[in-house]
């Protein structure tokens, strides 16, 4: 793991910290759930789940097997403009925290670097 | 610059949500599968369901079968017979030997006597208290017959010499 990968990880989990402390994290959850109900893309992936149910039968069934089985397509299929409302309200909530935080060293050293990276 | 981490991280954190939403969804789905039947609720009658069907036509009634008074039928639990349902009480009363008019114990006593011949007097007479005392114990038996003895031979005192022994022994008085 590089350097960098290092410290991604570690402002990743001051972000998410942040926000569950704020509760910003709840509230963003309940939005997706609400959108991705409205979309019917829940319904959708219950849909393929009983598909997998009925292919690999009842008794055999496990959580693994839905996991793997299921989680790439729906990944694919949330609708764009769900994925865009809620980036942009993470983005917000992200650029909230580093904005009131007085002293953020870890900040603004990375983004020197992050020039070239991804 | 700094657009570019941010973008990552709330992708991320993006992917993180879906992901608790997915799982939640495939909790729902594992549970359904597999603690209830309902997973396919919703879908085309099978043939369960073409057996519980309910009908409704001219005639019938909502099983399809004619509204005429049915024969019921049950086994009974003594001696494993197929009866009439209307029958089926009065029966009991005579197999099991607890109604009014039962001959049990009449039919016992053939039953023992041809079992064992040496019976004495005394047991015949006194089995007959078996009726009522179906769930005394052996003590209780054999107390009653040594009053009923006592009765038979006419020898009062002994019954009352009896009775206050027990009594007395326990509450302090001795009349006699």
């Amino acid at each position: 793991m590089t350097d960098m990968d290092k410290t991604n990880h570690r402002m990743l989990a001051i972000a998410k910290q942040n926000m569950v402390e704020s509760g910003e994290r709840d509230q963003l959850m309940q939005l997706l759930r609400t959108r991705l109900l409205e979309c019917g893309w829940r319904d959708q992936v219950v849909m393929e789940c009983k598909d997998v149910v009925r292919d690999v039968g009842v008794e055999n069934i496990t959580l693994d097997k839905l996991i793997a089985e299921v989680t790439p397509k729906a990944r694919q299929t949330v609708p764009d403009s769900v994925k865009r409302e809620l980036l942009q309200k993470i983005k917000n909530s992200i650029s909230n925290q580093s904005s009131l935080s007085s002293s953020a060293p870890s900040f603004s050293s990375v983004s020197s670097v992050s020039f070239n990276h991804n | 610059m700094f657009c570019d981490v941010n973008f990552s991280i709330s992708s991320e954190t993006f992917d993180e949500l879906v992901e608790e939403v997915l799982i939640g969804v495939y909790f729902e789905v594992h549970r359904a599968a597999k603690h209830t039947k309902c997973l396919f609720v919703d879908e085309s009658p099978t043939l369960e369901h073409e057996k519980y069907a309910i009908i409704d036509k001219k005639g019938l009634d909502i099983f399809g079968e004619l509204p005429i008074k049915k024969q019921m039928e049950c086994v009974c639990p003594n001696c494993h017979r197929n009866l009439a349902a209307s029958r089926f009480a009065p029966h009991l009363e005579k197999c099991m030997g607890m109604g009014r008019n039962s001959s049990r114990i009449a039919s016992k006593r053939i039953a023992t006597s041809s079992v064992k011949n040496n019976d004495s007097d005394d047991d015949y007479d006194n089995n007959g208290d078996t009726d009522w005392n179906v769930y005394c114990g052996d003590q209780k038996k054999t107390r009653r017959k040594r009053l009923k003895n006592a009765n038979g031979i006419g020898n009062g005192n002994s019954v009352h010499k009896k009775v206050n022994n027990s009594k007395a022994n326990k509450s302090g008085l001795n009349t006699k």
